[in-house]
């Protein structure tokens, strides 16, 4: 490599390199600005988001919805954590969030595995590889869901970790994260005063979505183009070795791009093609569930400790989920069987697919949540 | 364009190791066609080891294509884009390569069915060059696709032009000749494969000079186009 090349070389790396600590930071500006925009609207905002969600499962079901509308569980978890960490969301009622957040999530795979549908045998293998993902995140919530409502565990669990990180004195916790990204958000809250107070807070919570949901598309863009490159190999390599090493590959991919929609969406037409089974998919995704939460716990970054709590719920949700599934064979097999069966009935008539993707993810969830508020 | 191609793509991990892994079908080929020739030049014994030795050889090759094309999809899935001509061109040169692994295990065989070396009369030199002559078109093919290497391709081209020509004059001369019927239908396989192999092994010099859609077609007039 010549002198000049070289320079090149470096020049462009550190220049990558610091446009993404720049979205980096936007982003944890967006999560801050989220919770102090949302409680510009005041105390009333604040009750009605306490009392929609109180009821836990339509909670899960907002999660569902919200993940599935805007295709990425980043988006609601951070969201999640913004909300917690300013006090406007209580624990107890983002845990169900989460939880639909990681069934919602799914859709992007699902809809990736209709780029099939051409193709009969094709579009079985992808869309198997796809609902896998799907059937598995249901089944974690129909165990853990009811056991979290009836005990707590996760979240009690959740508070002792981020006790040990932070200290108990964590509640008046400084993080210097926080204090880098407070100019930013006063700066930018400052930019809505003459404003009425309502109008305020709109314009606010309005910039700090779209603040959030750009951050995260150019982190995810460029994490992508830094590390897929080299991640091919490791996928060649790592496909199909053991359950251990799937999982481990789709957490390590997911925790570097910061996002589990890259990860499995990659794995649907690997699987279409016929490169790689079912069951070597299976742990991949799996792994790509447990990367995922590096997004909400890095988001926590610039909350508190009340933030920190429910990203680690994330985590343990997930941990839990797999230890609870995966081990075992028989139960194992429950995912895979159901993504095989839907996989084959989708196959032989495609309108099973499009009523799968509607009534799962936007139909159900928007009912349950209307039939609510209705009654 | 390829080497254009193989330049940009320098950096991409995967995309290295497959054209490494086309290189070695090719360096595998080399390996099986020198004993088959050897055998029928008289230059080797035909014993059970060297049959083993190139059906395994074979065997191997056939593992290195179904690998290419098992990372090809990962790549293209992973990365796609500018990626797509090369990858296309490596689907299409594995397959050449492939075959000519299959046409230098049919030269053994056609030795096995000999029972041994030629023993042709004037056939015999006429095979003797070609054999020869073909056994030096491997090495050009391999440096051209290495190097990408216009000038490489273009010599390689010609030379197995070259042994195709010379092919077709020894099966025009097996047909007005009245040799024994198997002897004639054994020296016309012989000639088949060989010219087969030139063929091939020209496929894959076209994909250093052409461009993606003329590959397997030569063509003078596309030779310095940009």
């Amino acid at each position: 490599m010549s002198s000049s090349s070289g320079f090149k070389f470096w020049a462009k790396r550190i220049s990558e390199g610091l446009i993404l600590l720049i979205f980096l930071y936007l982003f944890l500006v967006s999560v801050r600005l989220l919770g102090d925009g949302f409680k510009m609207f005041g105390g009333g905002f604040a009750e009605r988001l306490i009392s929609t969600t109180s009821n836990p499962l339509v909670g899960l079901f907002i999660g569902i919805l919200a993940t599935s509308l805007v295709q990425s569980s980043s988006t609601t978890t951070c969201t999640v954590v913004g909300f917690v960490a300013s006090g406007i969301l209580s624990i107890p009622n983002a845990v169900p969030i989460i939880m639909g957040a990681n069934i919602g999530t799914t859709v992007t795979s699902t809809f990736v595995s209709l780029g099939h549908i051409t193709r009969r045998e094709e579009f079985r293998r992808a869309m198997a590889a796809a609902t896998v993902h799907d059937f598995f995140n249901i089944l974690a919530v129909v165990v853990l869901f009811p056991l979290e409502i009836a005990t707590g565990f996760l979240r009690h669990l959740a508070q002792s970790f981020s006790n040990f990180l932070v200290g108990k004195e964590g509640l008046t916790f400084a993080s210097p994260v926080k204090k880098i990204v407070g100019p930013a958000v006063r700066q930018i809250v400052s930019f809505a005063t003459g404003l009425t107070p309502r109008h305020a807070a709109v314009l606010v919570a309005v910039f700090a979505v779209f603040l959030l949901m750009l951050s995260l598309f150019f982190i995810v863009k460029r994490t992508k183009k830094l590390a897929l490159r080299r991640a091919e190999v490791i996928l060649d390599k790592l496909i199909g070795k053991s359950g251990m090493a799937g999982i481990a590959l789709g957490c390590g991919v997911t925790a570097v791009i910061q996002s589990s929609s890259v990860t499995t969406s990659l794995m649907v037409p690997l699987a279409g093609a016929g490169i790689a089974r079912l069951d070597q998919i299976f742990p991949i995704t799996l792994g790509a569930n447990i990367g995922t939460t590096v997004t909400a716990l890095l988001a926590s970054l610039a909350g508190d400790v009340a933030g920190l709590t429910i990203a680690i719920v994330h985590l343990l949700f997930n941990v839990f989920g797999i230890l609870l599934i995966y081990p075992f064979r028989p139960i194992r097999n429950v995912p895979m069987a159901m993504a095989k069966r839907l996989a084959d009935i989708a196959a032989r008539s495609k309108r099973y697919a499009a009523v799968f993707i509607i009534g799962m993810f936007y139909a159900i969830p928007l009912l349950l949540i209307f039939l609510n508020r209705l009654f | 364009m390829f080497k254009k191609l193989i330049d940009a793509l320098k950096k991409r991990p995967l995309l290295d190791q497959m054209i490494s892994e086309m290189e070695q079908m090719l360096a595998e080929a080399v390996h099986m066609y020198r004993p088959s020739a050897e055998v029928l030049t008289g230059k080797r014994p035909l014993t059970e080891e060297t049959h083993r030795m190139i059906y395994e050889t074979d065997r191997k090759i056939n593992q290195l294509q179904r690998r290419i094309r098992k990372q090809l999809v990962e790549h293209l899935i992973v990365a796609p884009g500018a990626d797509v001509p090369i990858c296309l061109i490596l689907m299409s040169i594995t397959k050449d390569a492939e075959r000519v692994g299959d046409l230098c295990k049919n030269l053994l065989e056609v030795a096995e069915d000999l029972g041994g070396p030629l023993d042709g009369g004037k056939y015999e030199s006429q095979f003797g060059f070609i054999l020869k002559e073909t056994e030096g078109l491997f090495q050009p093919t391999v440096e051209a696709f290495r190097k990408s290497d216009k000038q490489l391709g273009h010599d390689a081209l010609e030379k197995s032009r070259q042994m195709a020509k010379k092919c077709d004059a020894v099966i025009e001369e097996l047909m007005i000749d009245d040799l024994p019927c198997r002897k004639a239908v054994l020296f016309t396989l012989l000639a088949r494969h060989l010219k087969r192999i030139c063929s091939h092994l020209s496929n894959i010099a076209t994909s250093v000079v052409m461009p993606l859609h003329k590959l397997d077609y030569f063509d003078e007039k596309w030779g310095d186009i940009y």
